[in-house]
C-alpha cells in the first residue's frame, strides 16, 4: 500500500519527462514535396505575408532613430533617390539619373517622371528638397552631411534637383542610398514632412511598393500593396531595381522571444522569422515547413574600449588584452559552427570595394599568454577588475564576454562581466566610469567606410578616445572623406585600418552570419543584411 | 460594517498617492535613458538633448514632480513615450485580453482545482489524496516559461491544433478570441489549480474534522450529503478567499505569459514599459495594479469579517 | 503542557526520548514529509558537498565541445559554451539556496515585525497593511531592475528584490493568527491580569502562529527558487558566469530543440527543489495541526 502512494507522485514526474520526449523527438521524417517551379509570373500574386520580427519600434519614421527597426518597416513604404545594389554601388532608383559636376561637388539629379506617392500625388523637386532638408537636421546620417552641404534648389523644371557641397565628400551617392543605421535619404511628400517637423511622422507616406495600413506599437504594423506603385524598369538587385509587390499584404508581428517565432514558423503561422540563433539551423534544415536562411558575414564583432579609464587608456594594456584573445574560440561559443563565422582582419567585408585583407599582421587573432603577460605587467596594471559591460538582449555579446574573461584571466587580467538590462547598459555606457570594455555587433555589410567614422576617432560614439592618436585618426578619415579617387582612397582605407592595429581603441573580432527562419512556401526572400519581402511570394497550397 | 467599506475606500486615496509618489520616484532612480531606448544607439548627443528638453527630462527632478503631481492630482498620467497614445487609453486598451486571460486561467483553475482539493481531503491519506496533491504540485514547481514553451512546442509545433502566440480582440474575432487564449490560458489554470487545489484539501480537511461534520454523519446522513452540503460550503469561504487573492495577481497581469504568447494585456504592456523606461506607462501601471490590489484587499478583509464572526471592523 | 509535569531527570529523558521516537514515526507515516524531506536532504547536500559531487569546474569554458549531449564525460551534456551542466546544476544548488534561505529569513523577521504589530495592537493595523498593499503592488522586477542601478545587479539585489516582494505574504500570515489568538479567552485573561504586551506576545502569539509562519516560510524558499527563474528570464538574474538554475533554464531556452539537456536538467532541479519544499510545507502543516493528526 505505502509502496503504492509514494511512486504517484513519481509517476507525476515521469508523465513530465513524457511531455518532454514528445516535444523533443523529432517528427520530421516525411519529407516536404517538392512543388513545380515557379508558372508564371501572374500566378505569384496575392496573399499575406506574415513576418515574425524580433525588435518593435515605437514609430516608423526612419530619420528619428538609427535603431535597425526603425527601418525595416519603412523600407517597404520609403524609397530613396538612390538605392544600393548587390555590391553596395549607389544607383538611381527615385532618380532617373545623375550627374556629377563641378569637380564632384555639384550633383545635378534628374527625378523619375508619374511617380506617385500613397497620397495619390506625384514626386516632384519640391518633395525632394523639403525631405532632404528635413533629413540634414534630423537623420544621423543627414547630420554627418551637413558639414560639407551647401544648397540644394528646383534644377530646370519640377523634375530637377540641383545639390551643391562646400567640399568634396566622397561617400554623398553612397550615404544618400545607405542600408545601414537608418542613414538614407527618403523621399516623402512635402505636406508630410511639413506636418511632421522635428517629431517622428505620424502619418508615413512613401513611394514604396506597399503603404501602411495599420500599425499598433508593439503588436503588429500592416502593409497593403499600392496599385498606383511605378516600379523602376530594370532587373531587382538587392534594394535597387524592380520591386514587385506580389503579396497582397504584409504583417510585420513584433516577438521578442526567439522560441515563439521559430514555433510560428514550424507550426504554419508566420512565413518569416527574422534573427534566431545559428544553433537552430539543424531545426530548421529538418524541418518539413521551414528553412533556414542563412546571410552570410551579415555582422561584425567589436570589443570597445574605455580609453578613459585605466587600464586601457593605457595602450600596453589594450595590446595585453589583445593577445589574451583567441578568436576562433569566440566565435565558436557565439556563433557555432564554423559555417557561420569567418575571422578576418578588414573592417569592411569581401564583396566591398574597401576590402582590405592584408592588415593587421601579427595584431590580429594572435593570442600569446607569454607575451599578454608581459605587457600587462609593464603597462602597471594594478589588479582592479576589468568590467564587460553587456546588455543581457545581446547573447552574442555576453557569451563572448565570458570566453573572453576566460582568456585574459589565464594572463593575469582580472575581469568581471556585468550583464544588464539594455537601457541600463546604455546608461552605463554612456559615463566615462563604470566600464571598461563594452562588445557591441555592428553591420558588416557597408556602403562605405564613412559609417565607422561615427565611432572611431577622437571622443567619438563611448570610446572616450581622446589622445595624439585618436587625432591622428581624425585627420585619416577626414582625408578619406575627400578623396574621390578610388585607388588613392583604398590606400587611405588601408592607412586607417593599419592605425586601428597600431592604437588598438577596439578589438575586431569575428564576423559572423546571421540565420532567419522561412516557410517553405515563401519564396524569393533574397539573404541579404536587409531583409525585404518585396519580389518574395507564397506559393499556393493546393487544397487537400 | 457599511462605515468601515466606506473608511476603507476612503483610505485607498492615501494609498493610491504613496503608490504614485514611489512609482514617480522608482521610475526615475531607475539606471537607463529612455531618450537613448528612442533615437538609438548612435543618437548624437545634441539629438540627445533635444529629446530630453521636448519631454521635459531636462529639468530637475523635483521640478518634474511637482509638474507630474499637477497633472495625477487631475486625472492626466500623461503621455506614453513610445506608443503615440495617453497613458489610461494604453492602460484600457489593454485589459481585455488580461480580463479574458484571468477569467479562463481562474475558471479553469478552479475547475481543475477544486473538485481535486475535494477528493484529496474526502480520501485522505489514500493514493488519490496523494496522486491529486503530486499533480497540483508539479503545477507550482515549474517556471512558468518552461512550461508555456513546452505547451507551444507540443500544440503549436508538433500537432498544429492551437495558434502559438498572438491574440485577436473579440471585436473583430468573436469566440475565435478564445482559440489565441486556449494555451496561455491552461499555463495560468495549470498553476492556479494547483493553488486552489491544495487551499480546499486543506480547509476541506478542517471542517470535515469538526464536530458537527460528525454530528451529521452519525445521523445518518449519506457521505454525498455530508460531504457537498455541509463540508464544501463552509470549507469553500477561505478558498474564494484565495481565488479573490490570485485574482487581484492576474488581473495586474501575467508578464511572463503575456510576453511569450504575444498578448497584448496589461502585464505585456508593463514589462516592455520597464524595458525601455516609458516612465508614464509604468507609473500608470504601478498604479493601476495598487488599485486592483488595495480593492481586492479590501474585499477580502470583508470576506473575513463574515466567516469569523469573531472579528469585528468598527 | 508537559512541563507541567514534574519528573525526575531520568522520566524527562525517557518521555522526550519518546516523543521523538513518536515525532520520527509520524514523520515516516507522513509521505509528503518523508518525500519533501527526502528531496530537500539531496539539494542541501548538493549545495555542502559541491565541490566534491562535481566533476568539472563549473566554468570552464570549452567552445569546441559545446552542446554535445549527456556522455559518459558529461552526465548531463553540455552548454552552449561547452561548460558541464552537471557541475553547472551541482554549483547552482548553492545560488539557489543562499537565495532561499536569506530571502525567507530576511522576509520572516520584517513579516514577524510588521505581521504582530499590525494583529496585535489593532491602531497600528491599518496604517501598516495599507502600506503593504502599497508594496504588493510592486512587482519585483521593478524593485529587481530598481536596486541593480543602486549595488549593480547580483544576489543581494534579486533577494532584496523578492523580499519586498514576499514579506507581505508572511505579515499576512503572522497578522492573521495572531488576530485569531488574540480574540481567545486565555490572552484576555492574561491581559486582564495585567500581563504585558512582550509577554502575552511571546508567551501566547508567538507559539501559536509558529506553524503557519514555518509553512509560509517552505513556500516562500519555494517562490524564491521559482522567482530567480523569472527574473533570469528577464535578463535581471544572477550575472553570469556564475552557474545558477534559473539563469541556466532561461538561458538554455533557445536550445530547447537543439540541446533540450541545457534546459531539462536545471529545469528539473528546480522542479524537484520547489516541491520538495511544498511538500515539506504540506507535510509542516498536516503534522502541527493537531486536529490531522491520528
Amino acid at each position: 500500500m505505502s509502496d503504492k502512494k509514494s511512486s504517484v507522485l513519481w509517476v507525476c514526474l515521469i508523465i513530465l519527462l513524457g511531455c518532454f520526449s514528445v516535444m523533443v523527438c523529432t517528427s520530421g521524417k516525411t519529407l516536404a514535396q517538392t512543388s513545380a517551379p515557379a508558372d508564371s509570373d501572374k500566378a505569384k500574386f496575392g496573399g499575406t505575408i506574415t513576418v515574425a520580427w524580433n525588435l518593435a519600434p515605437a514609430h516608423l519614421d526612419p530619420n528619428k532613430s538609427t535603431g535597425s527597426e526603425y527601418g525595416d518597416i519603412g523600407y517597404n513604404i520609403f524609397e530613396g533617390l538612390f538605392e544600393p545594389d548587390a555590391g553596395q554601388v549607389a544607383t538611381p532608383h527615385l532618380a532617373e539619373s545623375c550627374k556629377v559636376e563641378n569637380g564632384g561637388k555639384t550633383y545635378l539629379v534628374t527625378l523619375r517622371r508619374g511617380v506617385k506617392f500613397h497620397n495619390g500625388k506625384e514626386m516632384i523637386a519640391e518633395d525632394v528638397i523639403a525631405s532632404f532638408n528635413r533629413w540634414l537636421t534630423n537623420n544621423g546620417g543627414g547630420k554627418m552631411v551637413a558639414p560639407y552641404f551647401d544648397s540644394i534648389t528646383q534644377g530646370a523644371g519640377p523634375y530637377e534637383v540641383v545639390i551643391r557641397l562646400k567640399q568634396l565628400y566622397a561617400p554623398f551617392l553612397n550615404i544618400l542610398s545607405s542600408n545601414v543605421a537608418n542613414q538614407k535619404m527618403f523621399v516623402m511628400p512635402k505636406s508630410v514632412v511639413e506636418a511632421a517637423g522635428d517629431k517622428p511622422l505620424d502619418n508615413p507616406v512613401g513611394t514604396g511598393p506597399y503603404k501602411l495600413a495599420g500599425f499598433i506599437p508593439d503588436q503588429h504594423a500592416k502593409l497593403v500593396r499600392f496599385t498606383e506603385y511605378t516600379p523602376v524598369k530594370k532587373p531587382s538587385s538587392f534594394m535597387a531595381g524592380e520591386r514587385k509587390a506580389y503579396a497582397d499584404e504584409i504583417v510585420y508581428k513584433f516577438l521578442p522571444e526567439e522560441a515563439v517565432r521559430i514555433a510560428g514558423v514550424q507550426s504554419g503561422e508566420f512565413d518569416f522569422a527574422v534573427q534566431v540563433s545559428t544553433d537552430q539551423y539543424k531545426v530548421l534544415a529538418g524541418d518539413p515547413k521551414a528553412e533556414p536562411l542563412i546571410v552570410p558575414e551579415t555582422m561584425e564583432h567589436f570589443f570597445i574600449f574605455n580609453g578613459a579609464q585605466p587600464p586601457f587608456n593605457n595602450i600596453k594594456a589594450r595590446q595585453a588584452l589583445n593577445h589574451c584573445l583567441g578568436i576562433d574560440a569566440i566565435a565558436m561559443a557565439t556563433s557555432g559552427d564554423s559555417k557561420f563565422w569567418v575571422l578576418d582582419p578588414s573592417y569592411m567585408i569581401k564583396k566591398s570595394a574597401w576590402y582590405t585583407p592584408d592588415v593587421g599582421k601579427g595584431v590580429y587573432n594572435t593570442p600569446n599568454i607569454e607575451k599578454a603577460r608581459q605587457l600587462l605587467t609593464e603597462s602597471g596594471y594594478a589588479g582592479t577588475p576589468v568590467v564587460i559591460l553587456c546588455s543581457s538582449a545581446d547573447t552574442v555579446s555576453v557569451q563572448a564576454a565570458q570566453v573572453a574573461k576566460a582568456q585574459a584571466e589565464a594572463a593575469g587580467f582580472k575581469v568581471d562581466v556585468q550583464v544588464y538590462d539594455r537601457p541600463t547598459a546604455v546608461g552605463i555606457r554612456s559615463k566615462k566610469e563604470g566600464w571598461n570594455i563594452f562588445p557591441s555587433g555592428f553591420i558588416a555589410s557597408n556602403p562605405d567606410p564613412q559609417v565607422f567614422g561615427a565611432w572611431m576617432g577622437t571622443n567619438r560614439w563611448i570610446t572616450n578616445w581622446d589622445d595624439a592618436d585618436s587625432r591622428k585618426m581624425d585627420a585619416v578619415f577626414d582625408r578619406m572623406m575627400v578623396e574621390i579617387d578610388p585607388s588613392k582612397r583604398l590606400d587611405i582605407v588601408k592607412e586607417w585600418n593599419q592605425e586601428i592595429y597600431r592604437t588598438l581603441p577596439f578589438i575586431k573580432l569575428h564576423n559572423y552570419s546571421i540565420l532567419h527562419a522561412r516557410a517553405k512556401r515563401l519564396q524569393g526572400v533574397e539573404a541579404q543584411p536587409r531583409i525585404m519581402f518585396w519580389n518574395a511570394w507564397k506559393e499556393k497550397v493546393p487544397a487537400s | 460594517m457599511f462605515n468601515f467599506i466606506i473608511r476603507r475606500l476612503l483610505l485607498l486615496i492615501p494609498v493610491l498617492l504613496v503608490v504614485a509618489v514611489i512609482a514617480f520616484l522608482s521610475t526615475h532612480i531607475m539606471p537607463g535613458d529612455p531618450v537613448i531606448m528612442i533615437l538609438g544607439d548612435f543618437a548624437p548627443p545634441e539629438k540627445i538633448a533635444a529629446m530630453r528638453l521636448q519631454l521635459g527630462l531636462d529639468k530637475p527632478l523635483y521640478v518634474q514632480f511637482v509638474i507630474w503631481a499637477q497633472h495625477i492630482l487631475c486625472g492626466d498620467m500623461g503621455h506614453s513615450l513610445f506608443l503615440n497614445q495617453p497613458v489610461t487609453q494604453a492602460i484600457i486598451g489593454r485589459v481585455e485580453p488580461t480580463l479574458l486571460l484571468a477569467l479562463i486561467g481562474q475558471s479553469l483553475g478552479i475547475l481543475i482545482g477544486v473538485p481535486l482539493g475535494i477528493l484529496a481531503a474526502v480520501k485522505h491519506r489514500t493514493w488519490i489524496d496523494q496522486g491529486s496533491i503530486g499533480i497540483s504540485l508539479i503545477g507550482i514547481s515549474m517556471p512558468s516559461f518552461w512550461l508555456a514553451l513546452l505547451l507551444i512546442m507540443v500544440f503549436s509545433v508538433r500537432l498544429h491544433i492551437l495558434p502559438s502566440s498572438g491574440y485577436i480582440p473579440l471585436a473583430e474575432a468573436g469566440f475565435g478570441t478564445i482559440k489565441y487564449l486556449i494555451l496561455p490560458g491552461v499555463t495560468l489554470g495549470f498553476m492556479q489549480s494547483a493553488i486552489i487545489a491544495r487551499m480546499t484539501r486543506s480547509s476541506m480537511l478542517d471542517i470535515l474534522n469538526q464536530d458537527y461534520i460528525r454530528t451529521a454523519r452519525a445521523k445518518g446522513l449519506s457521505e454525498k450529503v455530508v460531504v457537498l452540503r455541509h463540508a464544501l460550503r463552509n470549507a469553500l469561504i477561505p478558498v474564494v478567499t484565495v481565488i479573490g487573492f490570485s485574482m487581484a495577481v492576474l488581473l495586474g497581469g501575467t508578464w511572463i505569459v503575456e510576453t511569450l504568447f504575444n498578448i497584448p494585456g496589461t502585464g505585456a504592456l508593463a514589462i516592455t514599459a520597464i524595458m525601455r523606461r516609458d516612465y508614464p506607462i509604468i507609473q500608470g501601471s504601478m498604479i493601476f495594479t495598487a488599485g486592483i490590489y488595495v480593492l481586492v484587499n479590501l474585499l477580502v478583509d470583508i470576506s473575513y469579517a463574515i466567516i469569523n464572526p469573531r472579528i469585528k471592523y468598527g | 503542557m508537559p512541563s507541567s509535569i514534574p519528573a525526575s531527570s531520568t522520566a524527562e529523558e525517557a518521555c522526550s526520548l519518546d516523543r521523538f521516537k513518536k515525532m520520527i514515526k509520524s514523520f515516516g507515516k507522513n509521505r509528503y514529509m518523508a518525500i519533501g524531506g527526502t528531496l530537500i536532504a539531496i539539494f542541501m547536500s548538493l549545495a555542502l558537498f559541491a565541490p566534491w559531487l562535481a566533476r568539472c569546474d563549473p566554468l570552464a569554458i570549452d567552445p569546441v565541445n559545446r552542446l554535445h549531449p549527456p556522455s559518459f564525460a558529461h552526465w548531463m551534456g553540455t552548454d552552449e559554451l561547452g561548460r558541464d551542466v552537471y557541475s553547472r546544476v551541482v554549483f547552482g544548488s548553492r545560488t539557489s539556496i543562499q537565495i532561499g534561505f536569506l530571502v525567507v529569513f530576511l522576509s520572516t523577521a520584517l513579516g514577524l515585525i510588521t505581521g504582530l504589530a499590525a494583529g496585535y495592537f489593532k491602531r497600528v493595523d491599518a496604517i501598516v497593511m495599507r502600506i503593504l498593499d502599497g508594496l504588493m503592488a510592486f512587482p519585483d522586477i521593478i524593485i529587481a531592475v530598481t536596486l541593480a542601478a543602486v549595488w549593480g545587479s547580483g544576489k543581494l539585489t534579486l533577494v532584496l528584490a523578492m523580499v519586498t516582494a514576499y514579506f507581505p505574504r508572511m505579515t499576512r500570515t503572522v497578522r492573521a493568527a495572531a488576530i485569531n489568538v488574540c480574540d481567545l479567552e486565555y490572552v484576555e485573561s492574561a491581559k486582564s491580569i495585567g500581563c504585558t504586551n512582550f509577554y502575552i506576545i511571546r508567551q501566547y502569539i508567538l507559539p501559536n502562529s509558529l506553524s503557519p509562519i514555518i509553512v509560509q516560510a517552505a513556500f516562500i524558499f519555494a517562490a524564491a527558487v521559482l522567482s530567480e527563474a523569472a527574473l533570469s528570464f528577464l535578463g535581471v538574474g544572477i550575472k553570469p558566469p556564475t552557474p545558477s538554475w534559473g539563469g541556466m533554464v532561461s538561458q538554455g531556452r533557445t536550445y530547447l530543440t537543439i540541446a533540450p539537456w541545457v534546459i531539462v536538467f536545471p529545469g528539473i532541479a528546480i522542479a524537484m527543489a520547489v516541491l520538495g519544499l511544498n511538500l515539506l510545507g504540506d507535510g509542516l502543516r498536516d503534522h502541527m495541526d493537531p486536529r490531522l493528526q491520528f
